[in-house]
């Protein structure tokens, strides 16, 4: 069989071999050729990935180290340091807000190594409203110039900041930056840095570092203007602390000066009644002192007359004895009134009255006025005994002089003493009339008077009021009752 | 004395203050007030003036040379950006430096052989040890400059070179070179070292072919016009993504071209020589390398290896305490290719690899490089370039 000739069939199968040998070669070659191309774009892509690895890492260990400073100088001066040494770029500005001048102030820059360069950059200002800012105060990211840009806008920036293509970032709020960050390439260099292209690579890294920045920058203002609020707080506190000591303090010399006025318009309230008191001492005197004048006469006139007996030299003597005793008892009376109080102590009441309408008796007497004393029980009274009387002193004479004025025909005063809701009261009334309703109200206040300039100091009531009310704590009021006044003392 | 060497380095933006701090830490390090020669590598986005002028200052005028790399390398540290500088700085009554310097090289590579050896030639001594090169890696094309060196120095025995092409971080735009106070482009800067020392060094890549062998149909020098009779360009356009009208540098890095090693260098190299296309023409679809080549020959498409360049700097570590024995090394160059740093590897594994082969050849040794477009080693007492290479050179 032809088909079975082994020269016939071998021949085919050699030839197929080769062919499929061939085949194979090509298919392999194709392969490698694949291979090396795949291999080639690994390598690529592993470049990628170191440099984009090296970033994070660096950016990470930039975040690091301004995320512990407090010093937004610093924040300026490490970015653009890391934009220089790490980013590739070559240069690097970072421009801050002036609110005095309305511009962007260059405060940090790196890559500019030429003095007169840096001199120039150090200087750069940049008006707010400059035109090619504009898109940011729009919203937009950031602003490119490439070498190959023609934008007026944005190529008239290039001589100023010393760059043939460059990157501006807004840092802080998009509408209004905080700062400006310039990153670019001189024409001459940029071969030998990272391109200012669109790539997204390249934006991706500048644009991690502007957001990092920018909260960096936006929380370092916070804090400072935490840090102003606080310490204005503070101020103001201080302030205020200073203010309110000033104010105590002058509280305190107006107490002190008001005390002061009130011990000098009690003393002379005391010398007025003082006054008063010597008048009567006068008066209770006169009698008594005719008294001893008569009796010395008699003593004469019997010597010469009928001659001195032993009975009637002691008689005489006796009564003289009474009446000095009498005058003596008139003086201690009045010293009582002027010896001065120290510290509060508990006195009867009724006593202090008593001596008080004795010292008062002689100008009653004169005047017909008749005085009652109702007291029931035996009240205390916890204060200054002398003051006390120099109040009633104050308003048993303003009622004598009431009474004399009104012309009242029976003229009479009326204390009432006793016991009232745990407190002691003492109510001095008379029937002069009564104290007219329009002046009822003013009648404790100083200087007001009703008796003239010549008799009248217009402190009396008050300085009773000021007695009763500061000094002893208790409370003085008046009132009309029946045909005359009523003033009331509770303690 | 003996050998006092510091080493310093700073990745700061001013060049002032990089270059200022990078040689303060150099001396402080090596416990040096005056050296007597300066090592100097930098990147390229400095003001190379302002930098070297500061170091020079700050090194007492010391001679110095250097280049500048896509990247500096001291112990423990390989940062491939374009702000970097390192400085070593070396007093010695063992050693010598005597520096030398070519401008204007252009393309002419061959004459600049020649007029570099009529620099060293009176500097030569019968203690000569070798020569440090650091050329511009844009224009250099290796071959007819070592032929034309060797001849014209006519030494007994060629001296071994090390180095490396000065970088510009894919920029193809310019790479500088540093000679005392002059920075230029298009030159070679040369370091002839003398006295009692010796060099203990490793060369190794790790790149493994990924086809079948191609053939060199057209070229002159070191330009491929065609691969397989068509366009170089058009024979590599399938490996790369895009084609190859975009992003070339890069996109050379994953491709390389690997020639077979001559016979009397492979055993201690490898069966591949690797080369980098530093350049192309779209329009005439060529591709352009560091050495020469020639119509017929063979060549394969290389990739680079992770894990063989993982093995290969363990090599490179063998070879050089193979060679070093009970020796401490006084310091060590490092000329590794830009292609074997941070597009390959994570800067983790880079720097991972770097402190193992350190920590094999000493971890407190006073340790420089950079990262370059083309490496100088000698191959048993040939010397030759590389690419994707990683060239360690330890003196003792």
């Amino acid at each position: 069989m032809k088909g079975d000739d082994p020269t016939t069939s071998r021949v085919p199968v050699k030839e197929l071999s080769i062919d499929m040998l061939l085949r194979e070669k090509e298919e392999l070659s194709r392969q490698v050729k694949r291979l090396i191309k795949a291999e080639g774009k690994l390598y690529d892509y592993q470049q990628e990935l170191d440099v984009q690895l090296k970033e994070y890492k660096e950016l990470y260990e930039l975040n690091r180290r301004l995320s512990g400073t407090f010093d937004i100088e610093n924040i300026f001066r490490e970015t653009v340091t890391y934009v220089v040494q790490h980013l590739e770029y070559e240069r690097a500005v970072f421009l801050r807000r002036s609110e005095a001048s309305q511009s962007y102030l260059a405060c940090a820059l790196d890559g500019y190594y030429d003095p007169a360069e840096v001199g120039l950059v150090a200087e750069l200002e940049i008006a707010h409203d400059t035109p090619c800012l504009s898109p940011l105060s729009a919203g937009a990211e950031y602003l490119i110039c490439t070498a190959d840009s023609h934008l007026q806008a944005l190529v008239e920036l290039r001589a100023r900041l010393l760059l043939n293509e460059y990157l501006i970032y807004p840092l802080g709020s998009h509408s209004y930056p905080h700062a400006l960050l310039v990153v670019g390439n001189s024409a001459d260099n940029a071969v030998f840095h990272r391109r200012v292209t669109e790539s997204r690579g390249s934006l991706l890294s500048m644009g991690n570092l502007a957001g990092l920045v920018s909260s960096l920058i936006a929380n370092q203002i916070l804090l400072e203007k935490r840090e102003r609020a606080r310490e204005e707080a503070k101020r103001a506190e201080e302030k205020y602390r200073q203010l309110s000591e000033v104010l105590e303090q002058r509280v305190r010399e107006a107490v002190d000066e008001l005390r002061q006025k009130d011990k000098i318009m009690i003393l002379q309230g005391r010398q007025a009644v003082m006054g008063e008191m010597l008048s009567n001492i006068a008066h209770q005197w006169r009698q008594p002192l005719n008294m001893v004048a008569l009796l010395v006469q008699d003593l004469q006139m019997t010597s010469k007359m009928q001659g001195l007996s032993e009975a009637f030299i002691d008689s005489t003597v006796k009564r003289t004895l009474e009446v000095i005793s009498q005058m003596s008892k008139t003086i201690d009376d009045f010293r009582y009134f002027f010896r001065p109080d120290k510290e509060k102590v508990e006195f009867p009441v009724a006593e202090i009255i008593e001596k008080t309408l004795s010292l008062l008796q002689g100008s009653f007497n004169i005047h017909g006025i008749r005085t009652e004393v109702a007291q029931t029980g035996h009240p205390v009274i916890n204060g200054y005994p002398t003051e006390f009387v120099q109040v009633l002193l104050n308003i048993l004479i303003n009622a004598r002089d009431a009474l004399t004025a009104n012309h009242t025909l029976h003229p009479l005063v009326s204390i009432k003493l006793f016991t009232e809701g745990g407190k002691t009261v003492v109510s001095i009334s008379d029937n002069a009339g009564g104290v007219p309703e329009e002046i009822r109200d003013k009648i404790f206040e100083p200087y007001f008077t009703t008796k003239g300039p010549e008799q009248g100091t217009g402190i009396g009531l008050f300085m009773c009021k000021t007695i009763i009310e500061k000094n002893m704590q208790g409370v003085l009021t008046v009132r009309n009752v029946g045909d005359g006044a009523e003033f009331r003392i509770e303690i | 004395m003996g050998t006092l060497v510091g080493v310093g380095c700073s990745l700061h933006k001013n060049p002032v203050y990089a270059g200022k701090e990078a040689a303060l830490q150099a001396l402080q390090q090596g416990g040096i007030t005056k050296p007597d020669f300066v090592f100097v590598f930098a990147t390229v986005g400095y003001n190379q003036q302002l930098l070297i002028q500061t170091i020079r200052d700050t090194t007492s005028g010391a001679p110095l040379s250097g280049c500048s790399g896509e990247g500096v390398i001291t112990q423990g540290m390989a940062a491939e950006t374009n702000f970097g500088v390192c400085v070593m700085a070396i007093a010695s009554d063992e050693l010598r430096f005597a520096n030398v310097r070519v401008k204007g090289m252009g393309l002419q590579a061959g004459l600049a052989g020649e007029r570099l050896a009529a620099e060293v030639r009176p500097l030569l001594a019968k203690d000569a040890i070798a020569c440090f090169l650091f050329v511009d890696g844009l224009v250099f094309d290796f071959d007819p400059f070592r032929k034309a060196f060797e001849e014209s120095l006519g030494h007994e025995t060629p001296l071994p070179l090390f180095g490396g092409l000065a970088a510009d971080n894919w920029a193809t735009r310019k790479t500088f070179q540093y000679h005392d106070d002059q920075i230029f482009s298009e030159g070679i800067s040369c370091v002839l070292m003398s006295g009692s020392g010796r060099v203990a060094w490793g060369v190794n890549h790790g790149c493994v072919p990924i086809g079948t062998r191609r053939t060199i149909t057209r070229s002159k020098g070191n330009i491929i016009y065609e691969i397989d009779g068509m366009p170089a360009l058009e024979a590599l356009k399938d490996y790369v993504e895009n084609g190859s009208e975009s992003q070339w540098n890069k996109l050379t890095l994953n491709l390389c071209l690997g020639f077979k090693t001559p016979e009397h260098i492979k055993k201690d190299y490898g069966e591949f020589l690797v080369r980098y296309m530093m350049d192309k023409d779209d329009r005439e679809g060529y591709v352009t390398i560091q050495s020469d080549v020639t119509d017929g020959t063979e060549l394969w498409i290389l990739r680079r290896d992770k894990d063989l360049i993982r093995e290969g700097l363990q090599a490179v570590s063998r070879q050089i305490r193979g060679k070093l024995g009970n020796h401490k090394p006084k310091f060590v160059l490092q000329f590794e290719c830009m292609g074997r740093g941070k597009v390959v590897f994570r800067e983790e594994e880079k720097i991972e690899l770097l402190r193992s082969l350190q920590e094999d050849i000493g971890s407190d040794l006073p340790w420089i490089g950079f990262y370059s477009y083309g490496e100088i080693g000698p191959i048993a007492s040939y010397s030759c370039i590389h690419n994707f290479t990683a060239v360690v050179a330890a003196i003792y």
